[in-house]
């Protein structure tokens, strides 16, 4: 690990997520996570937006290195969150990974026309599910290297 | 000195006559020459007063022969000795005038016989047109006063011949059309471009209107001088109320098949994502607490994650049924061998498991999706091996043509066999003949295949016997689905 140790070893994660079951799921699979993840959730879009621009009760949100976003959502729907931030020129550089339980084609093609990093269907099994997030995790935070805030 | 009354009796008779006449009369002449004046010699040298007359009489009488018979045109009969006598004194100039003659009569008979064609095609073409009932057909003359009326119109527009001729055709059109100056407008623009085609309501002898479609043409002689207009009209009203309503069908169609489609995100998406918590959660508790309750806990909980497994497998299958359904595709050639293969490369482990021997003969080239035939494949074959007898499964793929129609594909296995009354329920959505005990499964499988066979354009059955194995069918169209 002294890779690892050489890089950083705190991670701000935003998940954008409806259901508190999943964002429960999520906080299980992570707590086995090599590194230490900040894990801040916003149940719907605009929520996340205004947590990305810190707006309000955001003023002082920590910019995430890595987003999880669900494209279902109230309010302001997953596509146009995605949309929005990969039209941002603040915002564009965060990886986002869609995390959603549709394996719509559409959906897909769309997601990866936005510029959406990659795209990953929810797995049905519990089993599966804790794969895909320290797959994740593995690959997001540890294998990739992310932009540095510094040169933001 | 005969001569001359016979020449003179020769004028009263007709051309041909007096050239037999002309004949005999120089032979007469010639022949009492001598023998009337004693058998002295024709031109005797010791004689020659006699001879010169002998010799003027005969050419005098032959001059007036011929100047008269030339200009004689009155017809006259022979009696048949006289013929005899001299008909073939002039033969060449005989069959000349009769050649002349047939000719002329042949001309006549011909000239004839185009008349009265001329005429029956007219009369037929009039009948044409007058007993059409589809169409009004109506000439117009240049003014645009109705000059001819057939059946349709009087079907069409309401009025009688008799009334309506010398009418001017303005009165087939609306009140606004008129004073518009619609019909004069429509004149001018078939005289412009020798045609006008309009579809527009017109109005019938009794005021109700209908939908028409009009067509005016100009009608012109060989000098281009306007002689008038042909004007056809056809009554759509019924046609278009027909369109219209087709429309409306293929508008609540399209809207029910969107509805299915987002019915499928419905099943994908809003179905699952409750069901996939249920899932998790029971899993969850599974794996934190197995061994730490009671038995009785851990049975339960292991009900409740296989209904959820199957729950899920169902949801996942609609899902499939639901694309097989609506996902639109072009159909391709493709090599059906290839298809096959992708399929048996799918089930490789169940063949590897079961020991099962697939084998095929060589398969055509078709018109098909080839993900969506692999698909077909793999249902058929992954069936075939699934209920499989005691003995190692056989399966056998084969096409063979059907005419110039389609391919007929048939997977035939050694397996347990189908009773005959559940040839058709096999096919049907979520339809099992075994426990979930016996055979896995969802019931989904030939439904699929149905679907996309069928939507294909092509039909799926089965014959089998039980205990012997199943024969699966199914047929692609040749040149795909139109």
């Amino acid at each position: 690990m002294e890779a690892l140790a050489m890089g950083r070893t705190v991670f701000e994660v935003l998940l954008v997520e409806d259901s508190p079951g999943d964002v429960r799921l999520t906080r299980e699979a992570f707590k086995e996570a090599k590194v230490h993840i900040n894990l801040r959730v916003a149940s719907d879009g605009t929520e996340a937006m205004a947590f990305l621009k810190r707006e309000g009760n955001y003023a002082k949100a920590p910019r995430p290195d890595l987003i999880l976003l669900d494209l279902n959502l109230p309010k302001k729907d997953g596509r146009e969150v995605l949309e929005e931030i990969k039209q941002s020129p603040a915002l564009m550089s965060i990886p986002i990974v869609i995390l959603t339980t549709s394996k719509s084609e559409e959906d897909i093609l769309r997601s990866y026309s936005l510029h959406a990093n990659c795209y990953i269907p929810k797995p049905v099994t519990l089993d599966g599910f804790l794969t895909v997030v320290k797959g994740i995790e593995e690959f997001w935070l540890s294998i990739v290297e992310l932009p540095r805030e510094t040169l933001r | 000195m005969y001569t001359l009354p016979l020449a003179l009796c020769a004028l009263q008779r007709s051309k041909r006559l007096l050239w037999g006449i002309a004949g005999a009369t120089v032979f007469l002449t010639i022949a009492a020459g001598f023998w009337g004046f004693h058998r002295v010699p024709l031109l005797d040298p010791m004689r020659p007063s006699v001879n010169r007359g002998i010799l003027i009489a005969s050419l005098l009488t032959l001059t007036i022969v011929l100047h008269f018979g030339m200009n004689e045109s009155e017809k006259m009969t022979l009696d048949a000795a006289e013929i005899e006598r001299q008909g073939s004194s002039l033969p060449a100039e005989n069959e000349r005038l009769e050649n002349l003659v047939a000719t002329v009569a042949r001309e006549a008979e011909v000239r004839k016989e185009a008349e009265e064609r001329l005429a029956q095609s007219e009369e037929r073409f009039r009948l044409i047109v007058s007993n059409v009932k589809d169409y009004a057909i109506l000439m117009l003359d240049q003014e645009g006063r109705v000059v001819s009326w057939n059946e349709g119109a009087e079907r069409i527009k309401g009025y009688r011949a008799e009334e309506i001729i010398g009418q001017h055709f303005a009165r087939f059109y609306s009140a606004e059309d008129v004073s518009n100056g619609k019909p004069a407008l429509e004149l001018e623009e078939a005289k412009r471009n020798g045609r006008f085609e309009d579809e527009g309501w017109r109005v019938r002898k009794d005021g109700s209107r209908f939908l028409a479609n009009v067509v005016i043409t100009a009608l012109r002689d060989e000098t281009g001088q306007l002689r008038g207009f042909g004007k056809i009209t056809r009554d759509i009203t019924e046609r278009r109320k027909y369109e219209e309503d087709l429309l409306k069908k293929v508008r609540q169609l399209k809207h029910s098949s969107d509805e299915l489609r987002q019915f499928a995100y419905v099943a994908s998406h809003d179905l699952q994502e409750p069901l996939r918590m249920v899932a998790s959660y029971t899993q969850l508790l599974a794996k934190r607490y197995q061994g730490r309750l009671d038995s009785d806990a851990d049975e339960f909980i292991a009900y409740a994650v296989d209904g959820c497994n199957r729950m899920q497998r169902l949801v996942e299958d609609l899902l499939v049924y639901s694309r097989a359904a609506n996902n639109a595709v072009v159909p391709q050639e493709i090599s059906s061998e290839n298809a096959l293969r992708e399929a048996l490369t799918n089930l490789r482990a169940t063949i590897k498991e079961s020991g099962a021997v697939v084998t095929h003969d060589s398969l055509p080239t078709v018109t098909a999706d080839e993900t969506r035939l692999a698909q077909v494949f793999v249902n058929l074959v992954g069936n075939a091996i699934k209920y499989r007898g005691a003995e190692v499964p056989q399966v056998h793929i084969s096409a063979t043509k059907n005419g110039s129609e389609e391919w007929i594909f048939s997977v035939r296995d050694n397996g347990l066999g189908i009773e005959p009354q559940h040839f058709e329920r096999i096919f049907v959505l979520f339809q099992r003949l075994h426990r979930r005990d016996e055979f896995k499964g969802t019931g989904i499988g030939l439904a699929i295949c149905k679907k996309i066979v069928e939507r294909a354009g092509g039909r799926i059955w089965v014959e089998s016997e039980p205990q012997k194995g199943s024969t699966f069918y199914f047929s692609v169209p040749e040149g795909g689905k139109d």
